[in-house]
């Protein structure tokens, strides 16, 4: 009887422990659902809807101003990337082929199966791998280029990556504002729309600028979209995996021409800015990205990094090869790369 | 308290190149003093201050006999009689003594001690980075606030009320200049145009494209000169 007892006050104590955790539970199931929910839609919002409007880049303190027209038709995604500042530039999309329009140097660049992840589309596909590597949080709403948006906050769980906050426009879930921050929460870099419509963007908006290409050189920087070269980072800041791996060319650099037209000509050659071919790697968290390129060395380079805002980049030469990783990351996970990348035969 | 606080302040001094003759030799005099441990320890100190402050990886704790091994690896080196380079910098202070034969004479052998304690200082730390690599990763991991960090050198001190001072600043400067990196790199870097190209690969609309074909050109005509004046 006693034991009956016992058990009973053993079975009501068990009992009220699960009923009154269980709405917590709930509640945090609920809660990392809707986060889950609004990823999916900042990603299709970008992909789907029809909008054009005037984009900064602030990295440190450099700043570019960018316009982006989307639109979708019976085909798929049609979109106009043009750099407003210095070296004029501009990127037709049609889905994953992008043709790039340099006037000054009459070049046309293509490159075929391009499924980067770029400013609005700034998540991958797998936004359920965010959480791994990120605390995502629901902030107040703000504004931003006029618009009311949500704040999403990720704060990384590890010093391999930087936080951002994503502003996303309340009833679309286009990504208006995306800015990274660093361990003392300051925004080292950010982008974001001053002007946007959502909305009808008619066709004729989506056509390139520049008509009279015939004389134009065409370069085509996609050698092989998908490669297994054999090269490989053994330690991998936790969360990355390998969104892509292609052998691509690395095109001449236009910096060297083109600064000043009337140097063009007699300019010095500075290095051998020959276009080469170079492996190109991606790994991503579904937020941060890092790029290693390999590539024969030349013997010419000096090694080295370089940061600029959240953008590093560092070069190493290793045995008859050079090695550049770059990333919107921190130094120490750019240089964990660097470090580990090794060959293995096939 | 006030001579070492005076002993402090000219090692300090003599690390930013403000120290006059006289105070030199006496500073020189005061640190080649093999009994005066304190003093060392100083100079050590300041320069680990220095390292932090030009980049965090440098935030390390050097192992206690290392600058004995250093010196006698720096001994152990053959000595290069004609660095490349110098032919332009001696014909300078020929010119220079020729005209202020006397009165300059110590302040260009200041000059070849400078360039020889600059030279040292960069190769010590370069053999730090170098040597301490592997364990520089999961210092950083393990704590990425620079502020710690510097904390956890300070106990190392005996100098309390100097180190700590310097600490404050130390941290607040770290903060200002946290995104900015080594510059002698940076310079390095820049010289090589391609890097755009990377950045361009990587990111498409990254800002560093336009802002690069600045620094390319001033670095173009900057390497331009150099493999000139080697020819």
């Amino acid at each position: 009887m006693l034991l009956q007892q016992m058990k009973f006050v053993l079975f009501s104590v068990l009992a009220t422990i699960v009923a009154g955790m269980s709405p917590v539970l709930y509640a945090q199931n609920t809660e990392t659902q809707d986060v889950q929910n609004t990823l999916r839609r900042v990603q299709s919002a970008a992909q789907k809807l029809n909008y054009s409007g005037t984009f900064i880049y602030q990295q440190a303190n450099q700043i570019r101003t960018s316009r982006i027209t989307h639109r979708v038709d019976a085909h798929g995604e049609v979109e106009k990337l043009e750099i407003l500042d210095g070296i004029p530039r501009e990127y037709l999309r049609r889905n994953d082929e992008v043709t790039c329009y340099l006037p000054e140097i009459k070049t046309i660049q293509i490159e075929k199966n391009v499924t980067q992840e770029v400013f609005p589309a700034l998540l991958t596909s797998n936004t359920q791998s965010l959480a791994e590597s990120y605390i995502i949080r629901k902030e107040e709403f703000s504004r931003v280029a006029g618009a009311a948006c949500l704040t999403l906050s990720f704060e990384p769980k590890d010093t391999m990556r930087y936080g951002y906050r994503l502003c996303l426009e309340n009833t679309s879930g286009l990504l208006l504002r995306a800015q990274t921050v660093n361990a003392k929460n300051e925004v080292i870099e950010q982008i974001a729309f001053t002007q946007i419509d959502i909305g009808d963007i008619d066709k004729s908006r989506l056509k390139p600028s520049f008509q009279n290409t015939t004389d134009w050189q065409v370069e085509n920087l996609m050698v092989q979209a998908n490669v297994n070269s054999g090269w490989n980072v053994k330690f991998l800041p936790s969360g990355f995996k390998k969104t892509r791996e292609m052998k691509r060319v690395i095109p001449i650099s236009m910096v060297g021409n083109g600064v000043d037209g009337q140097s063009k000509s007699h300019q010095t050659k500075p290095h051998q800015t020959k276009p080469h071919q170079v492996i190109q790697m991606i790994f991503s968290d579904g937020l941060s990205t890092i790029s290693v390129f390999i590539e024969p060395d030349t013997g010419s380079r000096t090694e080295g990094g370089l940061q600029q805002g959240a953008m590093t980049i560092m070069g190493k030469r290793q045995g008859n090869f050079w090695l550049t990783v770059v990333g919107e990351v921190p130094f120490a996970a750019i240089k964990q790369v660097m470090n580990s990348i090794e060959f293995k035969s096939k | 308290m006030k001579t070492e606080n005076t002993q402090y302040q000219s090692i300090s001094s003599l690390l930013d190149g403000e120290l006059d003759d006289a105070q030199w030799e006496s500073a020189f005099a005061m640190l080649s003093d093999e009994s005066n441990l304190a003093c060392k320890k100083t100079w050590g100190i300041y320069h680990q201050i220095g390292d932090v402050l030009r980049s965090d990886d440098l935030a390390i704790r050097v192992s206690p006999d290392f600058s004995s091994r250093f010196s006698a690896l720096l001994e152990a080196e053959p000595v290069v009689l004609a660095p490349r380079g110098r032919p332009e910098t001696d014909a300078a202070n020929k010119s220079v003594n020729d005209s202020l034969a006397v009165a300059n004479s110590r302040h260009s052998d200041r000059s070849g001690w400078a360039r020889y304690m600059a030279m040292t200082s960069m190769a010590a730390a370069a053999a730090v980075a170098f040597f301490m690599a592997p364990q520089i990763i999961p210092m950083l991991s393990g704590s990425s606030n620079a502020g710690l960090q510097i904390s956890k050198i300070e106990p190392q001190s005996e100098i309390q009320g100097q180190t700590q001072s310097a600490g404050i600043q130390l941290t607040s400067n770290v903060i200002a200049q946290e995104p900015a990196v080594k510059l002698t790199q940076q310079i390095e870097m820049l010289r090589d145009p391609r890097l755009d190209s990377y950045l361009m690969a990587h990111q498409k609309f990254s800002p560093s494209i336009g802002n690069g074909s600045q620094y390319v050109t001033r670095a173009n005509t900057v390497s331009a000169a150099s493999s000139a004046s080697e020819k």
